[in-house]
This record gives C-alpha cells, sequence and structure tokens, in this order.
C-alpha cells in the first residue's frame, strides 16, 4: 500500500506542477494577448480596449450576428460594443460577464440584452455550466465567478477547476488560433455580419412544446440578478426579442410570460420584434443565412429598426 | 454510478482502501455489498431482479450437477434458461413484441410503463453462459451462493461487460484472498486512465457532433451525415472500448483478471477479423451459445450461411428490441456469409496500400451499418443514407463548432497514434515490463489526463452500451 500511495502522490504532484505551471505561462504569454474569438478573446478584448464603452450588446450568435451597434445612432455613447457569443449566450453567461464587467470597472451606461423565449431559453445545459464555463478562464480574475461556482456549479465542477488546465477545456486551439491574428484585430465593435443567403428548403419549424414549459429556476435567478444589478447601478436595461425567419421558432405564449416576468420583477424596456410581422420586410430569405439567423443586410435592417425603436424609447 | 463521475472517483477510492486490507469471505462480502451499492445508483428496485436471476441460475445449476438422469438434468437446463430468458423478455423485448402484435392487427395490448433495468443483456448472458457450461459439465456448479453472486453482479463488469465466463472468474472469486501486488495495481491503474480518455475526449466530444447532424438528419447535407457517421463508428468503439478498459482496468487494481473485449478493431482486414476483435465476450459468446448450438458449420455451406445470419439477427437482436438492430444484425450476418462464399480471409495482403484498402474496406462497410445502430427509427436509417449517396453536396459541410470539431480531430489523432504505436504492438503488462516501463506508462497517463482537463467533454455522459 504504502508503494501505492507514494506512486498516487508523485503523480497527483507532477500534474499539479504540470497544470499550474503550463497554465501560468499559457495565460501570461497567450491568452492574456489574444484579443479575439469566442473562448474568451472578445471578453479580452472588451476588457482592455474597450474599458470606456458606454453602450454594451450582450446575448447569443444572435445578437452577436444581428445587431450592429454602429448604426444605433439614436444612443447618444460615443463608444459601443456587441458582446454577443455564438451559442452559449445565454442569461447566466451573461450575468456572470456583467459582474466581470463590474469589478472590472467598466461600467456602461446602456446595457442591451437580446432574449429567446424558445428553444435557447429553455434549453437544458447542465445547470448552465456550458454557459459558464464560456467565463471560466477569467474566473480567477472574478470574485462574483468564484463565488457562483462554489454556490451553483456543484462538487464536481469544483474538483475539474481545481485543475487550472481545466479553465481552458475545448478552448486551447481556438486560442491558439486566435493569438496569431492578434496584430490584427479589426473587430472594434463586437458585430459580425454573415454571409449567405437561405434556402427555403431548408428550413424546418423547431418542435414547439405547448403550451411553454417552465423557464428553468436558475436562468430565471440569472434574469433577476441582471435586472437587480442593472437597478442598482443604474444602467439603462432594454431587452430584445428578435424575430426569427417565417417564426420558425416564435412562440408567442413563452415571449408573454417572459415579459410578465420582466415586467414583474425589475425596470427594463422591452422591444419585442420576435414575431416577425414586427419588421415585415425581414420575412425574405434574402435576408437571412439560416432561419434563426439574418445576414448582413438583414443584419443592417434589423439595426435599423432597433434604432427607431430606442429613439421611441 | 458511472466510471467517469466524481462520485464513482470517491466510491473506488474507499472500498480499495477497505478491500485491500481485508481478507476472504469479509472481501466477499464487501465486494457484494459495494455492487449492490454501485447497481442501486441507477434504480434501486432492480436490484431485485438481479437477486431474481442469481437465484434462479444458481438453483438451476446445483440442480443440473446433482440430477442423476440427463432427463432432470435437460429439465433444469430448461428451467434455468426460459427463467432468465423470460426476465429479459418481460423488461426488454415485451413492447417489442406487442407493438408488433398489434401492428399486425393480431392484438389490441397497451404498453407496459417500465423502464429497462441497466445492463439486464449482460448479467443475462453471463448467468446463462454458466448454466449451460454446467449442463456441458465443463465447470462445477457453485454451491456458494455468496461468490456466485459476485460472479454475476462484480461491479466492473456489471452493467456493460466484458460478458465474463465462470470459468475464469468463479477460481478467482472462491478464495478472494489474494495479495493485491503493486504491479496489478499500477497495470489496472494506467489501463483505467486509457479508457477514460477514450470515453472522455474522444467519445464524448464526437458524440457532440453525432447528435447534431443525427437529431436533425433532415437538416444537413449528405456530407456532414457521412462524416456524422464515421465519427459514430470512431464514438461507438471509444465509448465501448474505453469502458471495457475501465472495466478490465479496476478489476485488476483489486487483482482480478478480466478477458480482454476489443482487439484495435478497425485495423482488420475483413468482416470476420473485426468480429474476432470487435466485443470478443459477447461475439465469442454469440458463436458458442449460439452458432454452434444451430449446427455451426458442420451440415453444409448453406446451413452454415443460415446458422451465421440467425446467430447474427439474434445479436442485433441482444443490442435493442427494434428492428433497426435486426438489420444492423442482418447485414452483419450478410457481410460474414458473403466472405465465407468467397473466402476472403484467406486473401492475406501483402503490400501495404493493399493492406490500406483492407482496412478502408472494412470501415466503410461497418459504418453504413452503424447507420442503422445509430439511427432511431428506420426511416431516419434510409433518410440519412439516401441523403449521404444523393444529396451530398460537399460545399454545404459546416463544422456546427470549430472548437468540439478541432478536439474531435486531436483526439482521433492521439487514439490512432497509440494505438498503431504502443498498444498495436505491447500490452500494459508487456509495457509495465519493459525498460523504464512504470515510468512510460506514468507518462502516459499523465499525458492522458492533461488531454482530459483540455480536450475532454465533461459533461459526464452515459455509456451507450448501458442502454442494453
Amino acid at each position: 500500500m504504502k508503494k501505492i500511495l507514494r506512486t498516487l502522490l508523485i503523480l497527483i504532484l507532477v500534474i499539479l506542477a504540470i497544470d499550474r505551471g503550463f497554465v501560468y505561462l499559457f495565460h501570461s504569454a497567450i491568452f492574456s494577448k489574444t484579443l479575439s474569438g469566442e473562448s474568451g478573446g472578445s471578453v479580452n478584448y472588451l476588457l482592455q480596449r474597450k474599458k470606456d464603452a458606454g453602450l454594451i450588446i450582450m446575448g447569443s450568435s444572435r445578437a452577436k450576428h444581428h445587431i450592429d451597434p454602429v448604426r444605433l445612432y439614436a444612443n447618444a455613447e460615443k463608444i459601443k460594443y456587441n458582446a454577443g457569443i455564438n451559442g452559449t449566450g445565454g442569461l447566466i453567461y451573461n450575468s456572470r460577464l456583467l459582474h466581470l464587467l463590474l469589478e472590472k470597472n467598466i461600467k456602461p451606461s446602456t446595457l442591451i440584452l437580446q432574449l429567446d423565449a424558445h428553444p435557447y431559453f429553455t434549453a437544458d445545459d447542465d445547470r448552465g455550466l456550458t454557459e459558464l464555463a464560456q467565463l471560466y478562464p477569467f474566473i480567477s480574475e472574478s470574485r462574483s465567478l468564484r463565488s457562483f461556482v462554489k454556490n451553483e456549479a456543484g462538487l464536481a465542477e469544483q474538483i475539474k477547476l481545481f485543475f487550472h488546465s481545466y479553465r481552458f477545456n475545448g478552448k486551447l486551439l481556438n486560442i491558439l488560433y486566435n493569438y496569431r491574428k492578434r496584430h490584427s484585430v479589426g473587430d472594434e465593435n463586437g458585430f459580425i455580419p454573415l454571409e449567405g443567403i437561405l434556402k427555403d428548403s431548408l428550413v424546418q419549424p423547431l418542435s414547439m412544446a405547448s403550451p411553454m414549459p417552465a423557464f428553468p429556476e436558475n436562468k430565471i435567478a440569472a434574469l433577476q440578478d441582471v435586472l437587480t444589478v442593472c437597478a442598482k447601478e443604474n444602467i439603462q436595461l432594454i431587452i430584445v426579442f428578435p424575430p426569427s425567419y417565417h417564426n420558425v421558432i416564435h412562440h408567442p405564449g413563452g415571449t408573454s410570460a417572459l415579459i410578465n416576468i420582466i415586467r414583474k420583477t425589475g425596470r427594463a424596456r422591452i422591444i419585442d420584434f420576435s414575431d416577425i410581422e414586427s419588421i415585415p420586410e425581414l420575412n425574405q430569405s434574402k435576408y437571412w443565412r439560416d432561419a434563426t439567423h439574418l445576414n448582413a443586410d438583414g443584419a443592417g435592417l434589423f439595426s435599423d429598426s432597433l434604432n427607431a425603436r430606442l429613439a421611441g424609447l | 454510478m458511472l466510471f467517469n463521475s466524481i462520485v464513482f472517483l470517491v466510491f473506488f477510492s474507499i472500498f480499495f482502501f477497505l478491500f485491500y486490507y481485508m481478507n476472504g469471505t469479509w472481501r466477499k462480502w464487501l465486494l457484494l455489498l459495494a455492487s449492490c451499492i454501485f447497481y442501486m445508483w441507477f434504480i434501486p428496485v432492480y436490484v431485485l431482479i438481479l437477486f431474481l436471476t442469481i437465484g434462479i441460475d444458481y438453483f438451476a445449476a446445483i440442480k443440473i450437477e446433482d440430477d442423476k438422469t440427463d432427463k432432470a438434468k435437460r429439465f433444469h437446463l430448461w428451467f434455468g434458461i426460459i427463467n432468465t430468458c423470460l426476465v429479459l423478455f418481460i423488461f426488454k423485448y415485451h413492447n417489442f413484441f406487442i407493438d408488433n402484435f398489434n401492428a399486425l392487427g393480431l392484438t389490441h395490448i397497451e404498453n407496459w410503463d417500465i423502464i429497462l433495468p441497466i445492463g439486464l443483456s449482460f448479467h443475462t448472458f453471463q448467468s446463462l453462459s454458466y448454466v449451460v457450461e454446467v449442463y456441458r459439465g465443463n465447470i462445477k456448479a457453485e454451491r456458494s451462493l455468496l461468490t456466485y453472486s459476485n460472479f454475476v453482479m462484480m461491479f466492473p463488469q456489471l452493467v456493460a461487460g466484458p460478458i465474463e465466463r465462470a470459468n475464469n472468474m468463479l477460481p478467482q472469486l472462491r478464495t478472494c484472498d489474494h495479495t493485491i501486488s503493486y504491479r496489478d495495481f499500477s497495470i489496472g491503474f494506467h489501463r483505467f486512465f486509457w479508457g477514460l480518455f477514450k470515453k472522455v475526449v474522444v467519445a464524448d466530444t464526437a458524440s457532440v457532433f453525432v447528435d447534431a447532424t443525427y437529431n436533425n438528419y433532415m437538416l444537413h447535407p449528405g456530407s456532414m451525415l457521412l462524416v456524422g457517421t464515421a465519427l459514430f463508428a470512431v464514438q461507438i468503439y471509444c465509448d465501448f472500448s474505453g469502458y471495457s478498459d475501465m472495466a478490465i482496468g479496476i478489476a485488476r487494481m483489486l487483482g482480478f483478471r478480466f478477458r480482454e473485449n476489443f482487439a484495435i478493431p478497425y485495423f482488420s482486414k475483413d468482416i470476420t477479423e473485426f468480429w474476432r476483435r470487435w466485443h470478443i465476450s459477447l461475439s465469442s459468446w454469440l458463436r458458442d451459445y449460439l452458432y454452434i448450438s444451430f449446427g455451426g458449420n458442420r451440415y453444409g455451406q448453406w446451413k452454415t450461411y443460415r446458422n451465421l445470419m440467425l446467430t447474427m439477427l439474434l445479436g442485433g437482436l441482444w443490442h435493442g428490441a427494434s428492428w433497426n438492430f435486426v438489420i444492423w444484425g442482418g447485414i452483419n450476418g450478410l457481410y460474414l456469409s458473403i466472405e465465407k462464399m468467397t473466402n476472403l480471409p484467406a486473401w492475406k495482403p501483402k503490400f501495404l496500400i493493399s493492406k490500406l484498402m483492407r482496412v478502408a474496406y472494412v470501415f466503410i462497410l461497418i459504418c453504413l451499418t452503424w447507420v442503422f445502430f445509430r439511427a432511431v427509427t428506420f426511416e431516419q436509417a434510409t433518410g440519412i443514407i439516401g441523403k449521404i449517396f444523393t444529396g451530398f453536396n460537399a460545399s454545404g459541410f459546416q463544422f456546427l463548432d470549430v472548437n468540439v470539431f478541432s478536439s474531435i480531430v486531436i483526439g482521433i489523432v492521439t487514439l490512432l497514434a497509440f494505438e498503431y504505436v504502443v498498444f498495436r504492438n505491447l500490452t500494459f503488462d508487456q509495457l509495465f515490463d519493459s525498460k523504464k516501463g512504470q515510468w512510460k506508462l506514468m507518462a502516459m497517463t499523465i499525458f492522458f489526463f492533461m488531454m482530459m482537463l483540455f480536450f475532454g467533454n465533461s459533461t459526464g455522459n452515459q455509456f451507450i452500451y448501458f442502454q442494453f
């Protein structure tokens, strides 16, 4: 038994030494200099180069590729940034990102938060860990993130996070790739337009649960957190529901249920474009890359419509 | 309880410490208790089903041995077989047959609302082989219910095999007072991490792409479905052989030896060889208890083909109560029959290029069968095959998530490198015994661990074969 325990101890020590040493070098020499990409690079860009951003847009790919901050003239802020993120930009991610920004003394006067009632809002993603993991590279810099992981992520996740390498799980190659491009980052406002035109034959409505299933408690808590923090920090919060082609993911009942929750729990302006009929000209395939993502032309039209609504607020 | 979970790590650490310092009967009770806890982690009450099959076959085997006449022996053999299969039928196949009878208009019975007990097919087959071996006189009936219970329930192989044989396991379990050597522990430990690497880094990351393409196959071009199918071939291999590696590794850490279950099957040069290397414990079970019982190759060519087809059809049905699995078995049976007819396995390729072509031939044909294995319905399977051949659209290929796809590529390249360079030539025992072998194994485990931290999909996915 002694020999077994000794071997295990050596193994653990060697792993820890490699883990700590590698992550220290990787973080300081590569990650902190990576200023683009979805594995923390765009957040680095925001933290390092957009400290004075007065308007920040948060949300999923339907924020990242839909809202061009430059076209939002109605907002007087000079520095605007789109911090949407593909795939995992749900409420848990966004509430923690907001805390991270505030901890780094980045306080926008306006926050535009993109939301969808279905399916992203209801999608089960293992206690929001998939969303949370996007911010793990910043865990040592954010007390709020550490405390959230401690209280919400579960023991297994905490044990994994004991190894610092886990912060970069699934992100290593992406960071290395984006590190190479660090001197040519031209993505100043965070908006990335999509190319391509949707083929109508590929459009299929997603299956909608009717009535709408209950919203996950952790996501409602994250929404309430965003509402509370914005109210406390005096940040104007505008929540936007974008449309989908032929309403493929539009769930009227779900959207109104979510709007009711927002109205009950806090102060926020709501701009509801979830029904495509609210911007009927967008209901043409030439404006869409796929059924849920606008292409560059569509995003321009959508951003203009959003700007018009902002002007009316 | 999953091998790839933190709960299991805690469970096994406590268990190992106690097991190490106990001996004889105490060890046996501890092993049984741990196996019960392990199994009851899923659905506690189902442990009673396990005890029922244990009771049936324990009793049947003793009666077979004690009976004086062949007729009585045969009666107790069938008593064991029928009752054990009945449990399997009730939980696994009842709804399948009812659905089919209802569809034919023969009955109008409602389905039973039951969940399949995890790993039922595995321990059923293990119990059946024991009864048959006692009947054939190859082994003695086990008189200790505790030892026999451990043979069926031993937790490393309880839910997804390898399907162990009584002649291998019972002698190891009878005394249970062996010393756990550093060598056994070390080899088992490193084997476990090799399996964990396969599961977490390769299988679970590949599953992200496979699930995305298969679950919405109508939205994706044939090129993505083709890649999805090839990745499923990798996923199922790493998921299942990874589980087997972990099971074999855990058993070895405890001083037990399980049989090998996989032998680098995708390097096979014909389908016959593939089936000798894939899920060895099942394919040898099917050969010994079905194929040979049907007559094997003793009654001429056509009956040999018939027996092969029947064996593989039943092998398909063993995997799941669905026509897709039957078709999967049928296609494999057809491959084996054609190879037997053409005597392909006798043509050994001599040059590297011809060897590679034969490996590609096996991979492509096996991938075709995996479509039926992975698809949920027959329509989905035929839809996917149709799209691969008629709607390929290479320009429509998307990685979906570049991070995930690059992790998949890194995982597969690492897997191939280790399988081809290391494990094709050396076993873990040979590696351990080689010069500085312990350090080589330790370096490998550290590498696998770091790969898991950086590239693994750590969502704790279940193993595919748990459903069987």
